[in-house]
């Protein structure tokens, strides 16, 4: 891995969260991202709405399902809100 | 009466007559209707001496008291004994048990055999038996155009297809055209001659309590509210229903890609092309909440254009993973075939996946098929297969009887890459990532049917209400890779959708907390029919279907060693994303559900005090002989 | 008030007759589900095309309906294929559908104010 490269992630969106989307997939640039949380917010900048759909305000975020996150190596770990985000991820939101 | 009609239609196919019978009272309270009364039916009137394909096996229709309802979504269970011995069972939506209902009937139960092909035409209180020689042959379309037009009235069909007529196995009955119902009950139907069943009704469903029907009826379309649900579920099945989980099987490796070799694809279809591409407007069953459960769709380009049709639930293009292919055309190519002729897509997605691995390992040869080269993959070889199936013709004449039956006559050790429990082919249902599927699918009284334990997804913890007393760990049961309290939740799953499917309702409808908490179905039961009683005396109910239908299996032999999945299940892990084989952890399992369910370890035949306590007395005489011989 | 009417969208109905049976409740003997008692009528095509409901109502006799709130079809249909609204905002609702089916294929299966995600066009290599 070089020092100076951009880490990337790769979103999937299925069904309802590809119509608002406009996409199936995509490859996000991590940089500035740390966790699941962070994720939201910069997803929600792009696409207005979305965090409130993965975390409504006041509302339930349950891990088990809605995202589904799949490590390069294969590995695919319970997550939560706080859950590191790491380069080569595969996130699917549904 | 409130919601029961409580009338049983019998028809004597032999002797072109029909007669009605009153349901027992006590029968509706034990067993409530639908596919409960249907196994009593069953249980009672098709015993051990009966063979599937003589003229004493019986096929029955049956709908339950919230049918014309809305919440009783058109549902009906069609019952029959199926040619391997189990019970066949299927449910099926669509319109038609709306009108048999208000027709005045619950159940139609038919008898013997016809010598020529026949159809029947329920029409309010007239009931007719007419020649149907006009109508074999013909696809389903044309069935459903021709018996609108010789009637003359807008009658809702149930019939089979050529599949269905030339006794491929597990061809199923097609309901208002594309609804799908009962597998191995087509076959059943068209081996007794009879081509449709045409119904016609004006009359209506009375209700005992409508305001509060009403304001149960609203709790629950608000539990499915498309933005206030919490269920991630609903926003996108209620467009795409299966469709949405192409892409998170395939991220999971969920699919039985390359008849289960592999977990997942390169490249798989996904959903959402689907929709921007194909599909044309909805279509719904009687009555769903849901804004387009089914689609209709239309290939426009290419070289199958053309090809139009109907489709929900779309769990075929999920196993388009076990035959390699990830083509929409080819697919919905697939579906028009399948439902224009009544083969079910399961069986012929699995048996064709399976002789591809034949031939992929040389245990069959061009020669055997007929010049097609059966790879993965081969998008014409597929479609040109389905065909012979579904005529029967060289090759296909083979593969119609099902894999089980096909591998005997191969040989070769191709019996080692079958797919099947219980001689039946899977459903796309994972087993080696989800041990509660898995479990599940091994105790199954009709082969793997997913229907009678749908869905096994778990609910947000969060959102289960605190005063409910869930008889398993919600956490720990639905862990996927782990046996802890397997068999308690299996039970679960198995008694609340008996319950759900006796009512009727569909299971696929069953999201949020409708899956956990019986108390609002209590209430749409209690308000509709003015039957009342407990949660417990309700959640019984279920229990003793289920225990019915095991005793129903095991009078017929099966035990606890048929109780199993796939050898490769057991043995092979899931190379690409490696998830390990199941090994022993089944047996354990199993083990686990037969304690929970006051089952012998050993045989899984009922124990006496199990059936005494759910009232199932006359089961134990019938036991009681068994249990002298060997287990 | 001006005065509204029913306004259905045949592409958008499922077929699925939640109006005809909700309508049987709230305007018949009001305990009985009974097509022939309701007011609205889905003729559905056997060949699959296209579904056709017929309603010949004014909305004064839904005893279902809440005060002022949407009578009882309105609110029962899945996909919001049925709509009860003047002349005017008609017009604006159907041009602002048309438009938006162009855009994004879901709205081939309900309608943009059943719906209450954000959505986006397409872009088209991205499938």
């Amino acid at each position: 891995m070089r020092e100076n490269a951009i880490p990337y992630a790769f979103m999937k969106y299925v069904g309802h969260v590809a119509v608002m989307t406009g996409k199936t997939k995509e490859a996000l640039d991590i940089d500035q991202v740390e966790d699941i949380s962070g994720l939201l917010d910069r997803l929600d900048k792009q696409y207005p709405g979305f965090k409130e759909v993965f975390m409504p305000p006041g509302g339930i975020f349950n891990s088990r399902t809605g995202i589904i996150l799949r490590r390069a190596n294969g590995a695919a770990p319970v997550i939560d809100k706080n859950h590191p985000i790491q380069e080569g991820d595969v996130l699917t939101f549904w | 009466m409130y919601g029961y009609t409580g009338k049983l239609l019998r028809v004597d196919l032999e002797a072109r007559q029909a007669r009605v019978e009153a349901v027992p009272e006590d029968w509706q309270e034990s067993f409530i209707g639908c596919r409960g009364i249907n196994t009593i039916l069953l249980y009672k009137e098709v015993g051990p001496e009966v063979d599937p394909f003589s003229p004493d096996n019986k096929l029955i229709f049956g709908t339950g008291p919230l049918e014309g309802t809305p919440i009783g979504m058109g549902r009906i269970s069609i019952q029959t004994k199926h040619p391997k011995r189990f019970i066949g069972e299927g449910g099926s939506g669509g319109h038609w048990g709306a009108q048999l209902k208000f027709a005045g009937y619950d159940y139609v139960v038919i008898e013997k055999k016809a010598d020529e092909p026949v159809y029947i035409l329920i029409d309010d209180s007239r009931v007719e038996i007419r020649d149907a020689a006009d109508l074999w042959g013909k696809d389903v379309r044309e069935k459903n155009l021709i018996l609108r037009r010789e009637t003359g009235l807008p009658v809702e069909v149930a019939c089979i297809g050529p599949g269905g007529e030339r006794l491929v196995s597990d061809a199923k009955v097609m309901v208002t055209l594309d609804h799908a119902g009962g597998r191995g009950c087509g076959t059943i139907m068209g081996d007794k001659k009879l081509a449709a069943i045409a119904v016609h009704g004006t009359g209506g469903v009375k209700v005992k309590d409508p305001e509060r029907f009403l304001t149960a009826y609203r709790r629950f379309r608000k539990l499915l509210d498309l933005k206030d649900t919490i269920d991630p579920f609903v926003p996108s099945w209620a467009f795409l229903s299966a469709n949405m989980l192409l892409q998170m099987f395939s991220e999971q490796g969920w699919l039985h890609a390359y008849n289960a070799q592999r977990g997942s694809m390169e490249s798989f279809l996904n959903g959402e092309e689907y929709l921007n591409e194909y599909v044309t407007r909805p279509e719904s069953g009687f009555c769903c909440p849901f804004p387009a459960c089914g689609r209709r769709f239309e290939v426009k380009k290419g070289k199958y254009a053309g090809v139009s049709g109907d489709e929900r639930e779309g769990g075929f293009s999920i196993a388009a993973a076990v035959v390699g292919i990830n083509s929409w055309p080819v697919m919905l190519k697939f579906r028009e075939l399948c439902s224009l002729s009544g083969i079910d897509e399961f069986m012929a997605e699995y048996t064709i996946g399976w002789a591809m691995e034949c031939y992929e390992r040389g245990i069959i040869t061009k020669q055997d098929t007929d010049g097609i080269p059966l790879t993965f993959g081969n998008e014409d070889a597929f479609i040109a297969m389905t065909e012979k199936i579904i005529a029967r013709e060289g090759f296909g004449d083979i593969l119609a009887r099902g894999s089980q039956e096909a591998s005997k006559i191969i040989g070769k050790g191709s019996e080692r890459y079958l797919l099947t429990i219980k001689g039946r082919e899977l459903e796309v249902m994972p087993q080696r990532n989800g041990y509660q599927m898995a479990l599940a699918l091994a105790v199954c009284e009709g082969g793997p049917d997913h229907t009678r334990w749908y869905p096994p997804y778990p609910p947000n913890p969060k959102s289960i209400p605190s005063d409910l007393n869930l008889p398993f760990d919600p956490v720990k049961a639905f862990q996927t890779r782990s046996v802890e309290d397997k068999g308690r939740l299996v039970k679960w799953l198995y008694d609340s959708r008996a319950i759900l499917e006796s009512l009727p309702t569909c299971v696929f409808i069953v999201r949020n907390i409708l899956g956990i908490d019986l108390r609002p179905w209590l209430d749409l039961y209690a308000t509709c029919t003015g039957y009342d009683c407990s949660l417990e005396a309700f959640t019984e109910k279920g229990e003793r279907i289920v225990n019915l239908e095991r005793a129903y299996i095991v009078r017929e032999g099966f035990r606890k060693e048929h109780d199993t999945v796939p050898r490769r299940m057991l043995e092979e892990p899931i190379p690409d994303r490696n998830i390990p084989p199941m090994g022993e952890n089944l047996g354990l399992m199993v083990d686990d559900y037969y304690l929970n369910r006051g089952w012998d370890l050993k045989t899984g035949i009922p124990n006496e005090e199990k059936l005494r306590n759910l009232n199932l007395d006359f089961v134990i005489d019938d036991l009681k002989s068994i249990r002298k011989g060997p287990a | 008030m001006k005065k509204k009417v029913f306004v259905i969208d045949n592409f958008l109905c499922t077929g699925c007759r939640n109006c005809e049976m909700w309508c049987s409740i709230a305007k018949g003997n009001r305990d009985e589900f009974k097509p022939s008692l309701a007011t609205i009528t889905v003729s559905r095509d056997p060949e699959g095309k296209v579904n056709i409901p017929t309603v010949d109502c004014d909305a004064s006799g839904c005893a279902l309906r809440e005060g002022d709130g949407l009578p009882i079809c309105v609110e029962m249909c899945p996909t919001g294929a049925i709509i009860f609204c003047d002349l005017k905002e008609l017009k604006s609702r159907r041009a602002e559908y048309l438009e938006l089916k162009k855009e994004q294929p879901l709205f081939r299966l309900i309608a943009p104010w059943k719906y209450p995600y954000p959505y986006r066009r397409w872009s088209s290599k991205e499938i």
